[in-house]
C-alpha cells in the first residue's frame, strides 16, 4: 500500500514538470548579421560547466545564438515526452538510461560525420546518440571527519570507517534522491547490479538518517559547508572542481570499482534546426570542442587524444581504481523499466526515508 | 530453314553456359533464403532466451504480479548491437504492467511454435512499430499462488537491423563462394570443350595433311562416338577406291577393246593397197568398212554409256508412259528386223507410268531388242510384252523380252552383264556393252533385270519395275 503511494506521489512530481532556467549566449555578429541562426539545446548540465563550450562555439561561428535550457535529468526526459514534436535541436544528459529511452522510442535522428566516426563504439548507440564525456562516479569526503582515520579507498573501507565513527556520521551522510534525480537513480541501480556491498551500504546509510539532494551541486555544497561529511556517488567533475576550492574535501574513486558514465547528446527527429544542431554536435565531438572541455570547463571530454587534467589518459594515469563504464547501449531499458523502478524505490524508501520516521 | 552453319563447340559453350547460369543463380537464391532463415533463427533463438529470462522474474505475491527483470535479459537483446527492443508485460485484462504499452497484438496468421509442453507456446510476428519493421515474439506464462491463478503476456520486439546483416553475411559469403565456382567451372567447361572437340581438329588434320592421291583408309585413334564418321569416311574413301580401279580398268579395256579392230583394219586397209586384183580387192575393202562399223558402233555405245551416266546425274526424273515408249522403239526396229527376216510382236497387258528418263529407258530398249533381233534365226519372231506383275510384288509392271535364239547357259548369265565381256563361242559381232547399259539403266529405274530359259529354246530377258517408281494407269 504504502508503495503504491510513492508511486502516485513520484507520478505526480513527474507530472509538474519544472520548467527550467533559460540561459542566453549571442555570437558577436549574432545581432547584426543578415542571417542569424538559432540553436536551442536542452541539457542536464550545470550552466557554468557548459558555458565555456557555448562561448568557443559562437567564437568560430559568430552569428549563431545558443539557447540553452537547463532542467534536472528527469525533467528533461519528462518535458521532451510532454512537449513532442515541439522538441529543442538537441539533447545533452547524463542520465544514459533515459537518452536510450528516448533514441529506443524512435525520437533520435540518426547523424555519422568524420566526428561521430572517430568516436569508440562503446560511446554511441545507432549512430543516434553520442557520448561526449567520460565522468568517473565518486564519492566526496570532508576530512575534517576522519580525525586521524586513514582516507578510506573503497566502499568496504568507507562502510566500516562508517561504523567506527557512527556518531559522526549520523544524518551526515549525503545522497542524490534517486526519486526525482535521474542520475542519482542510474548510478543506484548500477550499484544494485554491480555490488556485493550494495546491501550493506543501503543498510547503513537508512539507520544512519542520510540525507537526500536534489542535485550534484547542492549535495557538493553541502560537503563543503560541512552540512554532510561524505557525498556518496557524485559526479568526479563536479566533486574535483569544489576539491580545488576547499582542501578538506577529498575526491574518492572507489578501488573496488569506479563507475563511469557518460554525457551524451542526441538530435530529435523533430528538430526545426537540423544544419545548426549537425554543427554543434560536430564540434562538440571534435578535438576542439573536447579540447575546451578538458581547458576550460570541469567535464572530462572522452576524446582520448585530448591532454589535460580533466583528460581520459590523465584520468587512468591518476588512480588505480577499475573503471567500470555503465554500458551504452539497450541494457540500459531495464533502468527505464517501471517495475523494476517501482521495486527499487520501494526498497529505498524502506531502508532510507522510514528512518526519517524513527 | 534454319542457320546453315552450327559450331558443336558454340552449342556445347551456349548450353554449358546456360547450366552453368542457371545453377549458380538457384544456388544463389537458395543461398539468401537459407541465409534469411538462418538468421531468422539465431536472432529468434535470442529474442526466446530473453523473453524466458523476462518469464522466470514475474510472480504471484500476496495476488499481487511482482516484476523484477533480470538485466540479463536485456543483454541478450542488446547482443544485435544497433537494434531497438521493445518489450511490455500485461495482465489478465491487457492491461500494461510494465514496459511499452502500445504494443501490436499478435495476429491470427502469426507463426505458432510450440516444441514441447514445458516451453510456452510461441507466437512469432512482424509489424511495424515507432517508424520501424519489428519482430515480435509473445508467450503467456500463468502464474499460481496457493489457490489464486492468473496469467501474464509477455511481448518482446526487435528491429531487424542485425538479422538482415547476418543474412546478408552469410549470403555474400554463398555468392563469394558461388563466384569462384562459376569461374572454375567456366574454365573446366573451356578445357573440356577443347579437349572433347580435339579429336575432331585431329581428323581433320589427318585428312587434310594427306596427299591427294591416299586414299588408304584413316588409321587414327578416336573416341567411340566419333567411329562411325571415321567408319563413314573410310567406306566413302573404300568406294572411291573403287570406283577410281574400276575406271581403270574400264579405260584398259576400252582402249585394248578398240585397238585390236583397229589393228585389223589397219591389217586389211594395207592388204587391200598392196592388192592388184580388182575384186579381191573390192572385197578386201567391203572388209574394212565392215569393221569400221563394228568400230563405229562399240564407240557409239561407250559415248551412250558416258552419256546415260552423265544424265542420270542431271537430269531430274519424270513421269513417262512406259507403253508408249515400248510401242514407239519396237516401231523403229521392225523395219530394220525383217531385214534379217525376224519379226517383232508387241503384247501389252495394261497402261503403266513410269518416273525416270525416256531417253535411258528407249537405250535399254533398244539394245535388248536388238539383242533378241541378232540371236534369232531366220523366221523367228521376238516377242516384246508389258505385263502386270503377279504374285509377292503387286503393282509392278514386268517388261519381257522373248526370243528363240540359242540362249544362254546358265554360267554366263551373270558374266554377259559385265562390261565387254562376250562368250568363247559367240560368233555374232557385237560391242559387248549393250547388256551392261540395260542393267545400269534398269538400276536407275530401281528395276530388277534378270535371264531366263524360253521354252522350248532362246531367252526372256524381264525387266521387273516396281512401285512407287511405276504405277497403272
Amino acid at each position: 500500500m504504502k508503495s503504491c503511494i510513492l508511486l502516485l506521489a513520484w507520478l505526480i512530481m513527474a507530472s509538474m514538470v519544472h520548467a527550467g532556467e533559460l540561459y542566453r549566449h549571442a555570437g558577436r555578429q549574432h545581432a547584426t548579421t543578415e542571417a542569424p541562426r538559432t540553436l536551442v539545446i536542452h541539457g542536464a548540465a550545470d550552466h557554468p560547466a557548459v558555458a565555456p563550450l557555448f562561448e568557443a562555439f559562437l567564437e568560430s561561428h559568430p552569428a549563431f545564438e545558443i539557447l540553452y535550457t537547463e532542467f534536472s535529468t528527469l525533467d528533461l526526459y519528462h518535458h521532451f515526452i510532454d512537449h513532442h514534436p515541439a522538441t529543442p535541436d538537441l539533447v545533452m544528459s547524463p542520465a544514459m538510461d533515459l537518452q536510450i529511452k528516448l533514441v529506443n522510442d524512435g525520437y533520435a535522428l540518426p547523424y555519422q560525420s568524420v566526428h561521430t566516426e572517430a568516436l569508440p563504439d562503446w560511446a554511441k548507440w545507432r549512430n543516434e546518440v553520442f557520448g561526449f564525456t567520460y565522468e568517473p562516479i565518486v564519492i566526496a569526503l570532508n576530512t575534517q571527519v576522519l580525525q586521524g582515520e586513514p582516507l578510506p579507498q573503497s566502499r568496504t573501507q568507507l562502510i566500516n570507517l562508517i561504523r567506527t565513527l557512527r556518531h559522526r556520521f549520523h544524518g551526515r551522510i549525503g545522497l542524490l534522491d534517486i526519486e526525482t534525480v535521474g542520475l542519482g537513480y542510474l548510478t543506484w541501480t548500477h550499484d544494485s547490479q554491480q555490488s556485493r556491498t550494495y546491501g550493506r551500504l543501503i543498510e547503513v546509510f537508512g539507520s544512519l538518517q542520510a540525507r537526500l539532494y536534489p542535485n550534484s551541486s547542492t549535495l557538493l555544497e553541502a560537503v563543503d559547508r560541512g552540512e554532510v561529511m561524505v557525498a556518496y556517488n557524485v559526479l568526479g567533475s563536479y566533486a574535483r572542481d569544489w576539491a580545488q576550492r576547499n582542501d578538506d574535501l577529498a575526491v574518492i574513486l572507489p578501488t573496488d570499482y569506479t563507475s563511469v558514465i557518460m554525457r551524451s547528446a542526441f538530435i530529435p527527429k523533430a528538430a526545426s534546426r537540423l544544419a545548426e544542431a549537425q554543427l554543434f554536435l560536430d564540434f562538440l565531438l571534435s578535438t576542439r570542442g573536447q579540447q575546451v572541455l578538458a581547458n576550460a570547463s570541469s567535464l572530462n571530454p572522452i576524446d582520448e587524444r585530448v591532454t589535460g587534467p580533466n583528460s581520459i589518459s590523465n584520468l587512468r594515469r591518476s588512480t588505480q581504481s577499475p573503471l567500470r563504464p555503465i554500458p551504452f547501449g539497450l541494457e540500459l531499458l531495464l533502468q527505464t523499466d517501471d517495475a523494476k523502478r517501482h521495486l527499487m524505490l520501494e526498497e529505498w524508501s524502506h531502508s532510507i526515508e522510514s528512518s526519517f520516521a524513527d | 530453314m534454319a542457320r546453315g552453319v552450327t559450331s558443336i563447340r558454340r552449342q556445347l559453350v551456349y548450353l554449358s553456359l546456360l547450366l552453368l547460369v542457371t545453377s549458380t543463380l538457384a544456388a544463389y537464391l537458395g543461398a539468401k533464403a537459407y541465409g534469411d532463415r538462418a538468421a531468422r533463427i539465431s536472432f529468434d533463438r535470442l529474442m526466446l532466451g530473453s523473453i524466458l529470462q523476462m518469464a522466470e522474474s514475474i510472480s504471484l505475491l500476496d495476488g499481487e504480479v511482482v516484476i523484477d527483470l533480470p538485466s540479463s535479459a536485456f543483454g541478450i537483446l542488446a547482443m544485435a548491437q544497433d537494434d531497438r527492443a521493445f518489450y511490455g508485460i500485461f495482465g489478465p485484462d491487457n492491461q500494461r504492467l510494465t514496459g511499452y504499452d502500445d504494443l501490436p497484438m499478435p495476429p491470427s496468421d502469426a507463426t505458432r511454435i510450440s516444441a514441447n509442453p514445458d516451453m510456452p507456446v510461441q507466437l512469432y510476428y512482424y509489424d511495424n512499430y515507432r517508424g520501424e519493421r519489428v519482430r515480435f515474439l509473445t508467450i503467456r506464462k500463468p502464474l499460481i499462488e496457493d489457490d489464486r491463478a492468473t496469467e501474464v503476456a509477455i511481448t518482446v520486439g526487435q528491429t531487424l537491423r542485425a538479422r538482415q546483416a547476418l543474412a546478408d553475411e552469410i549470403s555474400l559469403l554463398v555468392l563469394q563462394f558461388v563466384i569462384a565456382f562459376t569461374c572454375v567451372g567456366l574454365l573446366l567447361l573451356v578445357f573440356g570443350i577443347r579437349k572433347i572437340l580435339a579429336p575432331l581438329r585431329q581428323l581433320k588434320l589427318a585428312i587434310a595433311e594427306r596427299s591427294p592421291v591416299d586414299i588408304q583408309p584413316l588409321r587414327i585413334p578416336v573416341p567411340r562416338e566419333i567411329e562411325p564418321l571415321l567408319d563413314t569416311i573410310n567406306h566413302y574413301m573404300a568406294q572411291l577406291d573403287s570406283t577410281l580401279k574400276r575406271l581403270e580398268r574400264f579405260t584398259a579395256e576400252a582402249a585394248h577393246q578398240i585397238r585390236t579392230p583397229l589393228a585389223g583394219l589397219k591389217s586389211q586397209a594395207e592388204n587391200a593397197l598392196e592388192e592388184s586384183e580388182a575384186t579381191i580387192r573390192h572385197q578386201q575393202l567391203l572388209q574394212v568398212v565392215t569393221s569400221a562399223n563394228l568400230l563405229a558402233n562399240t564407240v557409239n555405245q561407250l559415248l551412250n554409256q558416258a552419256t546415260l551416266a552423265h544424265r542420270f546425274q542431271s537430269e531430274p526424273r519424270i513421269w513417262v508412259s512406259l507403253n508408249e515408249v515400248v510401242e514407239s522403239c519396237c516401231r523403229e526396229l521392225v523395219v530394220w528386223a525383217l531385214g534379217q527376216q525376224v519379226e517383232i510382236a508387241y503384247l501389252s497387258e495394261g497402261e503403266f507410268r513410269l518416273k525416270g528418263d525416256d531417253f535411258a529407258l528407249r537405250q535399254m530398249l533398244r539394245n535388248l531388242i536388238e539383242n533378241a533381233v541378232k540371236y534369232s534365226s531366220a523366221g523367228d519372231i521376238v516377242e516384246v510384252a508389258i505385263e502386270a506383275g503377279k504374285g509377292a510384288s503387286p503393282g509392278s509392271a514386268v517388261l519381257l523380252i522373248r526370243d528363240q535364239g540359242p540362249g544362254i547357259p546358265d554360267a554366263e548369265k551373270e558374266r554377259v552383264f559385265e562390261r565387254f565381256y562376250r562368250a568363247q563361242d559367240n560368233a555374232h559381232p557385237g560391242s559387248g556393252i549393250g547388256l551392261a547399259i540395260a542393267r545400269e539403266v534398269a538400276e536407275h529405274h530401281y528395276a530388277r533385270l534378270r535371264l531366263r530359259d524360253n521354252v522350248p529354246k532362246g531367252l526372256i530377258v524381264e525387266v521387273s519395275f516396281y512401285p512407287p517408281t511405276v504405277q497403272a494407269v
